[in-house]
């Protein structure tokens, strides 16, 4: 097996990404006033929070760009980033038509279901009818489920 | 045994006993499916307790733990990938078993070793926490500000890799945590001007997206996951007495070792299973028989990662310092159910308190049953695609995610979180700990806040008040844990150990 020394670009985009939530957390808290009764107040845990996590990413940036990490060049099987940004993007769909009250929970899942096994079966037309019945299993099952036996609010 | 009887009893009516069963049966189907997990199940059901009685919703919730850990082991046998992390050590020798084909015999060790774990470390649960309760709850804020600070180190114990990174995981759990109302001041905490932030992260938004949809994210990547298959046969499932006659001893010592490791915040079942793997194999006659196919690499296993369930929920019950992170979650079940997690558990609501200790026993007990009679079923069910599983999961996140608050926003925030966990595992950032310091930090900060309210804003009682002081030092050395742990290993892990 191949092996070759990188920097871990995830790892540095995770901790810029962390050192930027941990400035804007601590220039919110920073504001915070003392509290009457104990001398620490509302503020303190949040700022002591926020400096660590600055002080931790800064931590992790210095390790990958020193030490950077071993990366393999075989791989086992393929993976497919591809495949979960459409999950994603369906995902953001079925929120967003429910959102809007476009379709109601139960057809947007029958729909969203249908779909997203479809896509992960890569629209393997064999597989198209036991998608739609899973489909229709969730959005009409789970509905009748959730409201006329378990009674939890489902969306829209 | 004023209680107990009650609470075993209790367990044996109706709706706890179809609680347990349904509990036990889906952890332990869960567990057998690769990319599923006991926390997964178990972060899922949360919203579906909110209309339960306590009690049955802490049963159903134990019985999945104990199910989703007993699981594990039947595709770690079958398909060389462990159900759950817990079963990582069964492969080394439950594969290559069922591979010589002898897949019965490698499952039937290992289920007869599950129980037995199961049972001894059930003793130490039942004998242990009345007595332990009834002294913690005695403790004032300071006393459970420092146990809390203990549970807080557990971060340090379950970063799996690199500490940074699980330190780094768990304060930005921390600093979620602390958006919304402050609750001693009433102050707004970094709602940075978002109305709808004005509540917080609500819990069921943040783990189900942190434990279940970043998890499912990285499943829809590793679509393409190959899976390797032994042809199953499951003849000869019963461990004869013979067999029992030469395990006893490594069944007692792995039981005992998976119930102190247990005990030990954060150091679950996987480390569990570890030592008592590595402590078998040391004292074996034959340790170069270990991990080609042998009894007793199963039986320590297994032994130990069962008996590490029953060990955390020690901690969990008495004191409310979670054990694992299975162990926080039914912490946020007890908190949802408006119950105080710890010793007043024993004294404002024992029949809870009871009714887990009496839950995992009969958890026990039905997943020995369940695992002898179903295996062959459940061993079909593992190679259900998972095309079919993948889109189910995330609707019952939706539902999960929405039943808390009826707002869509916290089907977003469950999204958000979800692709933030998928990319810290890409970074190697665990997940575990940010749910610690989640559930966590609001808990010790109230604690700590409370005390200096009571002492005159002094933090000395903290150090002079003995209780207090024992905890800071458990804590400071739970930290440093990892560190010790480490220098100890490096010279006595075998090799093949480091490959796995």
């Amino acid at each position: 097996m191949q092996e070759n020394r990188s920097i871990p670009v995830m790892d540095v985009l995770i901790a810029v990404l962390l050192i930027a939530a941990g400035v804007a957390s601590a220039m919110s808290a920073r504001h915070l006033g003392k509290s009457v009764l104990e001398p620490i107040g509302p503020g303190a845990f949040p700022l002591a929070g926020s400096f660590l996590l600055i002080a931790l990413s800064l931590l992790v940036i210095w390790r990958a760009v020193r030490v950077g990490t071993t990366k393999s060049n075989v791989d086992e099987f393929k993976p497919r980033p591809g495949m979960a940004v459409l999950a994603l993007a369906l995902t953001c769909a079925y929120f967003l038509v429910m959102q809007l009250e476009w379709l109601s929970f139960r057809w947007a899942t029958v729909g969203y279901v249908t779909l997203l096994t479809a896509a992960l079966f890569d629209w393997q037309p064999r597989k198209l009818p036991a998608a739609i019945v899973s489909g229709l299993i969730m959005g009409l099952g789970l509905t009748y489920a959730f409201t006329q036996v378990l009674y939890v609010d489902l969306p829209s | 045994m004023e209680f107990l009887l009650p609470a075993i009893a209790n367990v044996f009516t109706p709706m706890p006993f179809l609680m347990m069963l349904l509990g036990t049966t889906i952890g332990i189907v869960v567990g057998a499916i690769p990319g599923l997990s006991g926390g997964m199940v178990i972060a899922l059901t949360l919203p579906l307790t909110f209309f339960m009685e306590s009690t049955h919703a802490l049963i159903l919730m134990v019985s999945m733990y104990v199910g989703s850990t007993s699981g594990g082991l039947i595709s770690a046998t079958l398909m060389r990938m462990p159900g759950t992390p817990a079963a990582l050590m069964t492969i080394l020798d439950g594969f290559p078993m069922a591979k010589r084909g002898q897949p019965g015999r490698a499952l039937g060790f290992g289920i007869m070793a599950s129980f037995a774990g199961g049972m001894v470390s059930w003793l130490f649960l039942a004998l242990l926490s009345p007595p332990l309760a009834e002294i913690a709850v005695r403790f004032g804020p300071y006393e459970i500000f420092s146990m809390t600070l203990v549970a807080l180190m557990l971060i340090s114990a379950v970063s799996a890799g690199s500490m940074i990174k699980g330190l780094l995981s768990g304060f930005l759990g921390i600093l979620v945590s602390m958006v919304g109302v402050d609750p001693s001041s009433g102050a707004l905490r970094l709602t940075f001007g978002v109305p709808d932030l004005e509540t917080g992260f609500r819990l069921l938004p943040v783990i189900l997206g942190m434990l279940v949809m970043s998890q499912v994210i990285g499943d829809i990547v590793n679509i393409n996951q190959p899976i390797e298959r032994v042809q199953t046969s499951f003849r000869s499932m019963f461990m004869s007495m013979n067999d029992l006659r030469r395990q006893w001893t490594n069944i007692l010592r792995s039981s005992l070792i998976g119930t102190w490791i247990g005990i030990l915040p954060g150091i679950g079942g996987t480390t569990a299973a570890i030592a008592s793997y590595t402590t078998a194999r040391n004292f074996s006659k034959t340790p170069e028989k270990f991990g080609t196919g042998t009894e007793d690499g199963i039986v320590a296993a297994e032994t130990a990662n069962n008996a590490a369930v029953n060990g955390a929920l020690v901690p969990l019950i008495t004191l409310g310092i979670p054990g694992s992170v299975i162990d926080v979650l039914l912490l946020g079940a007890l908190i949802i159910h408006n119950l105080t997690p710890g010793p007043l558990l024993f004294q404002d609501s024992p029949e809870v308190a009871y009714g887990i200790i009496a839950g995992a026993l009969v958890a026990n007990v039905f997943m020995f049953i369940f695992m002898i009679l179903g295996t062959p079923i459940i061993a079909r069910l593992m190679y259900v695609s998972r095309a079919y599983l993948i889109p189910p999961i995330i609707v019952f996140c939706v539902i999960g995610a929405f039943a808390q608050g009826n707002r869509l926003f916290d089907v977003w925030i469950m999204l958000a979180f979800g692709v933030l966990g998928f990319l810290m595992m890409k970074a190697k950032i665990p997940t575990g700990p940010f749910v610690i310091g989640y559930i966590l930090a609001p808990i010790a900060e109230t604690q700590l806040r409370s005390g200096l309210m009571v002492y005159d804003s002094s933090f000395l009682p903290l150090l002079t008040r003995p209780v207090s002081a024992a905890f800071l030092v458990i804590a400071v050395l739970t930290l440093f844990w990892p560190f010790l742990m480490k220098r100890r290993k490096a010279p006595t892990a075998p090799a093949h150990l480091e490959d796995e």
